[in-house]
């Protein structure tokens, strides 16, 4: 049979095929709108075949390319291959030898058997339906412009709050699937806190916000949530993922990047104060560059930036200084290439793409950029050194004022201070001359069992908030007991940096629900004690005011002490500057021993478009290095790279509040990534953003104001499900798990011990070369760390194990997406990890002390509250008063009362490894 | 073979169900109908080959810092008799260290075994393996410092990070064991890529080498090696099987959250997800007693003991890390890493003799030497060796000039990229074989070259996956183990 017979055949089948084809699918290509619709779409149905079996031989790569014939580029219509004939005679397959031999059975078939490629049957029918058509070529979508479509003509236009839902319910309807009912407000309430701040509500705010009944108090949730630091540091943690960001190198030798963490503070505060994302893509290319205007960020900030481009990870040993350069240039260009505008440019090292539009010159281009810029660490002028020559007066006058209030606040609310050194019964020695001079402190006399003991006399019963000041260089953690019961196990548990006055520091220890009458509150530790100074105790109401003013107490000592330092530290940052301008030659298969002809400087040549010179396109001068241009170009809102940049934001913003992109592939948006679901959702997104001042701020009201992620989350649509089983056309809300840091987080929350302050330095632990002592010490580090995930050591190879179960990246390489798993592992350390069970302790505790909780059913109904926002139903209420009636009927060697804290405790440890707990709900 | 990094979202609960334990978790799930058959089994579930395998699975014994092949494995008459002379070529355009002049082994070699493989007189018990062994004298490196050759032996690449081999076979063939992860890496050095000599790239996380003992510097004794979160001393396992009941109770309790009444693929991620963690804590649970069993070793008998030199404190280390190898091979472990990477007096790795080559190569030798031979003997004798590819060698070799002349008693020889030896045993390779040849230096190799991703091709070979097709498709491109390069040592073949 020639192979005309098998086209003839051929082209009735695909006629019913394209009609008959799964209900989704018909939908998903938008073949269902009639018989002129059901023709094939160039980048949808035919670039991915072309890309994956023809592109190698036949594509952009012109080394090696085969008998003339390019197939990812409109061929010219008389254009003929080498051997005279055409490849694609547009109408008339018969005479197109392109369809010849991809259906030929002889030798000459495409692809050749050697390649291992082989075309599917439907594959050769599209092909052959697509040249019947007219051949018709487009350009890839990614690299079109976005237009902003009109929006969709509904029937029911009662179901969209906004745009964005006219795109997804305008696909649902066509695909005959109705949207989810909404997620109740609880449900909703927990989904966008978590999203937007990676912690949950507290019972509090669920309570205020379900008795809340304005129409648009969804309205001012958000703009609360948004308005709360706590969003950057979620929001500038997801960013983090895509710019690979590590405190130390990784690769080959692990040395520390002490400096790294303020470009971490940058992203974070970037998102909280909404910087506009074209000035954040140009601060971290050019952020040295910039120039300095009234409206400018100040440069320390701008410096801070650029750490985008200097903290990957780089082969430090290199022998060959050559390569060494060549490899962190590579780094660069994969990692700002991927991360900015999914192009995989990296591939274009050894050859022109295999794929994509992206040549070596292009490459090469871009490299000249980076080769000339160097990788500094720059010395800033501290803020402490800003402040120097300012008087401290106004400093001491503030201090002297707040120990007024403070005063003030300790008498109105029944404060009780003691000094330590006031001890009723104790073994510890004394200190006014040495380490307590001036203040006087108490401490060990040598190793042995310490303990102080207070007697308080509380003239009602109160729940009191007990905070102690104490300076330890090494930790020497003890116990605090109230009337013989410990509170807190791992109590003076902090190291403040030293042994002296000026490193003393308050922290809170506890809760303690003191009966009226004498009181004996107990600090114990052994073998050895911190210096301990005060002790605090302030009425549970009284005790939010009263840590504020000790912690800006402390702020003021802190910034006094700096002022008082001989040399105030400096602060430096990794950052990068422009270095002996250059163009670079060609490397050829990526040999820096092998060089080709010099590019100028300049990008992509695909993307700088109209111009055929890059360099002119850039208008990059002989004495800089093209950042600066290379910053602006990429960012201006009428370019092409604008469009992608901004398509590329959009996906990655939508991708991180529903679980998955619009592009499935957030970090290649080439012809071998994946096609958006909804392109012109995707565009109107991208086109708005772009209008409305790059604010990502306002994209997030968009998509979480949105009916689409108000939907419920479950899977009562059987029959949705059976249509789009992977909800593709977002009929509800896919729950999915949540983060590691969020898990953490979470957990730390509920037992009341996260500290939520903002950036700083990582605390120390060692990345290289460390010892399994070292490691030790590090994991101690991170079990006892109370700050929130992002702010923990991100050590490139040794990521913490509990963050890295469940699926923090490593860190090596921008990640668009985290894997989600689900594995025994974590499981493992659910129920085994010390931290966990600590913090379940905690959580314990505070359900115990509490005055209304007496009985478990009282307590279930608050533990359900605080962590699920919820009262327990009757079926998980028998569960838990059972499962607690046999945990305490199992033997156990401890003292008989501890035994119900302990159930309580596996309980608390159970929830925590719950699907609730666990999934974005 | 069709491997994709985008799985449709119906295969979601496959793509979750990764890592140790995977395979099982997602049996249990396909025994209650939430996994449809003809997919399950996850990421881990044994593959069929590309090619008829001759190993089913790899120990490599790694030697951290670069074994001196003159000194060991590949003698050099002339060296002795050029001794203090210059190179009589140009050395290698990279040198780590500045190089002297052409130093002569401190040891004498003899033939071992029927077939006469050279050995130098510092081994006492390889010679009676000899005859297993398939020595590689052409080995090649590209990268002269230690963390780029650990790294390019580890991953195929010197520069980024990159699957390791391990996590390659793994992607490649699945486990046969689901209780144990199916790459595992025993007391590994967390020096030259650390983590990345292990890690899984871009390839899914349930490959991932698993450190039994924490990568540490120096690595951690192999007596302390432990897989984490295995242990709990708060709570015993009648409290925990309380914890996993209640979890069940209460995951089905809860409201609206049903697992689905539709089974199979569509069933929702929702219900199938509530069924999956549960299993997951019951799979845990058991795994808490398999994984601990696994690296037991006090139910090996007493001659076992002796056989691996655990009775002895010199070779009680390595002997421990060999048996406990055996241990996982049996037990259907696809790739185990033995790392010989402590520190020495003298010198930062255990192999670097950059200066007391002498007296380094005797420690080093008399604590690998015993334990080695026992686990080619103990696998043969347990009909494993057949099937059991055992790999020996460094990141690269020494050089056959001295590096540091000013303490005549303590020289030594710097790294050696152009030319050194490795050898394989068992596993479809012939035995008493030699393969390759450097110059009557030892210097550059000069038959058979043998670059790193030849011997990746090699391995894949032997364990019948074919390096061209093994792929991983990421951002747009195929990767493979050997990146464009590769080609199979066909004449090692048994």
């Amino acid at each position: 049979m020639s192979a005309w017979c098998v086209v003839c055949l051929l082209v009735p089948v695909l006629q019913v095929s394209a009609q008959s084809g799964n209900a989704v699918e018909s939908v998903v290509s938008d073949r269902s709108r009639g018989a002129a619709a059901a023709r094939v779409v160039f980048d949808r149905d035919i670039v991915p075949i072309l890309s994956a079996n023809c592109y190698e031989c036949h594509g952009p790569d012109a080394e090696q390319r085969q008998a003339g014939l390019r197939l990812d580029q409109r061929p010219q219509p008389a254009e003929r291959l080498e051997s005279g004939r055409r490849a694609i005679v547009p109408g008339k397959p018969q005479h197109s030898e392109l369809i010849r031999r991809i259906l030929s059975h002889g030798d000459d078939r495409m692809p050749p058997a050697d390649s291992r490629k082989q075309l599917t049957s439907a594959q050769q029918r599209l092909l052959v339906q697509w040249v019947t058509e007219g051949g018709v070529w487009s350009r890839h979508w990614a690299l079109r412009l976005p237009r902003r479509p009109a929006l969709p003509q509904l029937d029911n236009a009662d179901w969209p709050r906004n745009a964005v839902d006219m795109f997804i319910l305008d696909r649902l309807q066509r695909a005959g699937i109705s949207p989810a009912p909404p997620a109740d407000r609880v449900t909703w309430l927990r989904r966008v806190h978590l999203d937007l701040t990676g912690l949950p509500p507290t019972p509090d705010q669920v309570a205020a916000f379900v008795n809340d009944s304005r129409p648009d108090a969804p309205h001012h949730v958000v703009d609360r949530l948004l308005a709360s630091p706590l969003y950057g540091q979620r929001w500038g943690r997801h960013w983090l993922d895509v710019a690979r960001y590590g405190d130390s190198n990784g690769a080959d030798e692990n040395h520390p990047y002490p400096h790294a963490y303020h470009y971490r503070d940058y992203v974070v505060e970037a998102f909280n104060r909404d910087l506009p994302y074209d000035r954040f893509v140009r601060q971290q290319l050019a952020g040295d560059l910039l120039p300095d205007a009234a409206t400018a960020d100040p440069l320390g900030t701008r410096l801070a930036a650029t750490g985008f481009l200097s903290l990957g990870a780089k082969i430090l040993a290199e022998k060959d200084p050559v390569k060494k350069q060549a490899d962190i240039v590579d780094e660069q260009i994969q990692t700002l290439s991927q991360t900015l505008l999914g192009l995989t440019i990296g591939c274009a090292r050894c050859h022109d793409h295999k794929f994509d539009p992206i040549t070596a010159r292009d490459y090469y281009a871009l490299a000249g950029i980076l080769h000339s810029t160097k990788l500094v660490d720059v010395a800033l002028p501290s803020r402490d050194a800003d402040a120097e020559g300012q008087p401290v007066q106004p400093l001491h006058r503030e201090r002297a004022e707040l120990n007024k209030q403070l005063a003030a606040l300790a008498e109105s609310s029944g404060a009780i201070l003691r000094e330590a050194e006031s001890f009723d019964r104790g073994n510890v020695s004394v200190d006014r001359k040495n380490y307590g001079k001036g203040i006087g402190i108490i401490s060990d006399p040598g190793a042995q069992e310490n303990f102080a003991e207070y007697d308080l006399q509380i003239p009602q019963a109160a729940v009191y908030v007990l905070q102690l000041r104490y300076a330890a260089q090494n930790a020497r953690p003890g116990q605090l007991l109230l009337n013989g019961k410990i509170i807190n196990r791992r109590a003076i548990s902090r190291a403040t940096g030293g042994w002296f006055p000026q490193s003393q520091q308050w922290f809170v220890q506890g809760t303690l629900t003191m009966p009226a009458g004498r009181n004996v509150v107990r600090l114990a530790s052994q073998p050895l004690m911190s210096h301990i100074d005060k002790l605090l105790l302030v009425p549970k109401s009284a005790a939010g005011d009263v840590d504020r003013i000790i912690k800006r107490i402390a702020a003021i000592d802190a910034r006094l002490a700096a002022l008082n330092s001989p040399k105030p530290a400096t602060v430096k940052v990794m950052a990068v500057a422009d270095h002996q301008p250059h163009n670079v030659r060609i490397h050829i298969r990526g040999s820096h021993l092998n060089l080709g002809p010099e590019v100028a400087r300049g990008f992509v040549s695909v993307l700088t478009s109209a111009s055929r010179d890059p360099g002119q396109a850039l208008q990059i001068t002989d004495q800089q290095s093209g950042r600066l241009q290379l910053a602006r170009w990429l960012t201006d809102p009428r370019g092409l790279a604008a469009g992608l940049l901004s398509r590329m934001i959009v996906n990655r913003v939508w991708l991180w509040h529903f679980g998955r992109g619009l592009v499935e592939t957030p970090d290649d948006f080439g012809t071998r990534g994946a096609r958006p679901s909804h392109p012109e959702l995707l565009d109107f997104l991208a086109v708005q953003f772009i209008r409305e001042g790059w604010s990502i701020k306002a994209l997030h009201r968009k998509l979480v104001l949105s009916s689409t992620y108000a939907s419920a989350g479950h899977d009562a649509d059987a029959a949705a499900r059976r249509v789009d089983p992977s909800n593709r056309l977002y009929w509800c809300f896919e729950p999915r798990r949540l983060e590691a840091e969020v898990v953490r987080d979470s957990i730390l929350f509920h037992a009341g011990t996260l500290d939520l302050a903002l950036g700083g330095p990582p605390p120390k632990v060692k990345t290289g070369d460390p010892s399994p002592a070292d490691l030790a010490a590090n994991r101690r580090v991170y079990q006892q760390s109370r700050r929130r995930s992002l702010y923990l050591p991100v050590v490139r190879t040794n990521v913490y194990k509990f963050l890295k179960l469940f699926d923090f990246p490593d860190a090596s390489a921008p990640v668009g997406q985290r894997d989600s798993t689900l594995v025994p592992t974590q499981a493992l350390l659910l129920m085994n990890d010390t931290f966990v069970a600590d913090q379940a302790d905690r959580l314990a505790d505070s359900l115990w002390n509490t005055g209304d909780s007496r009985t478990d059913a009282h307590r279930l109904t608050r533990l359900y509250q605080r962590l699920f926002g919820r009262t327990p139903n009757a079926g998980e209420r028998r569960a838990a008063e059972m499962f607690l009636h046999k945990f305490e009927a199992l033997p156990h060697r401890g003292a008989a009362e501890h035994r119900g804290k302990r159930a309580w405790s596996a309980l608390c440890q159970t929830l925590f490894a719950s699907s609730e707990f666990l999934n974005m709900p | 073979m069709e491997f994709r990094q985008h799985t449709p979202r119906r295969d979601a609960l496959q793509r979750i169900c990764n890592g140790f334990g995977g395979v099982a978790l997602a049996g249990m799930l396909q025994q209650t109908g939430l996994l449809a058959e003809p997919t399950a089994g996850g990421p881990l579930r044994p593959r069929a080959a590309h090619i008829a395998p001759r190993a089913k699975r790899i120990i490599f014994l790694f030697m951290h810092g670069g074994p001196s092949h003159v000194d060991l494995f590949d003698p050099k008459p002339r060296l002795a008799r050029d001794d203090g002379k210059p190179l009589p070529f140009p050395a290698t355009r990279v040198t780590f260290a500045a190089r002297g002049h052409l130093m002569r082994s401190p040891w004498k070699f003899r033939p071992c075994g029927r077939s006469g493989l050279p050995m130098s007189t510092l081994w006492r018990h390889l010679p009676t393996v000899a005859d297993e062994l398939c020595m590689l004298h052409s080995l090649c490196e590209t990268n002269v410092s230690h963390g780029g050759a650990c790294m390019k032996m580890h991953t195929g690449d010197e520069a980024q990070v990159r699957p390791s081999v391990g996590s390659w076979i793994s992607y490649g063939l699945g486990t046969e064991n689901q209780n144990l992860p199916s790459f595992i890496t025993i007391c590994p050095t967390s020096l030259h890529g650390g983590v990345n000599n292990f890690g899984p790239g871009f390839l899914p996380t349930s490959h991932s080498g698993v450190a039994l003992g924490a990568p540490g510097y120096p690595n951690t004794p192999a007596r302390n090696a432990r897989f984490d979160y295995m242990a709990n001393n708060r709570l015993s396992r009648a409290e925990q099987r309380l914890q996993i009941d209640l979890l069940a109770e209460l995951q089905r309790a809860r409201p609206a959250a049903k697992p689905s009444p539709i089974r199979g693929p569509s069933a929702g991620i929702n219900g199938a997800e509530l069924e999956a963690r549960i299993q997951a804590f019951e799979l845990a649970f058991r795994m808490q007693t398999a994984a601990p069993e696994a690296i037991d070793l006090s139910s090996e008998s007493a001659a076992t003991h002796r056989l691996y030199g655990l009775d002895d404190p010199v070779t009680e280390n390595f002997g421990r890390e060999c048996l406990l190898a055996r241990r996982l091979a049996e037990r259907g472990v696809r790739f185990i890493q033995v790392s010989h990477a402590h520190s020495l007096p003298f010198n930062n790795e255990q192999w670097d003799q950059h200066t007391h080559l002498e007296k380094g190569h005797t420690i080093n030798v008399a604590q690998i030497d015993k334990p080695i031979t026992a686990l080619i003997q103990d696998l043969r004798s347990r009909g494993l060796l057949e099937d059991t590819l055992v790999m020996w060698g460094g990141e690269f070799g020494r050089t056959p000039t001295v590096q540091s002349s000013k303490d005549k008693h303590n020289l030594g020889r710097d790294h050696h990229t152009e030319g050194f030896t490795m050898w394989l045993a068992g596993g479809g390779v012939k035995g008493g074989f030699r393969y390759g040849r450097t110059d009557e230096y030892g210097y550059y190799a000069t038959e058979n070259r043998c670059t790193i991703h030849d011997l990746h091709a090699t391995l894949l070979h032997l364990m019948g996956l074919d390096h061209e097709r093994l792929t991983y498709l990421v951002d747009g491109r195929d990767y493979r183990l050997t990146d464009v390069y590769g080609q199979v040592a066909r004449d090692i073949l048994a």
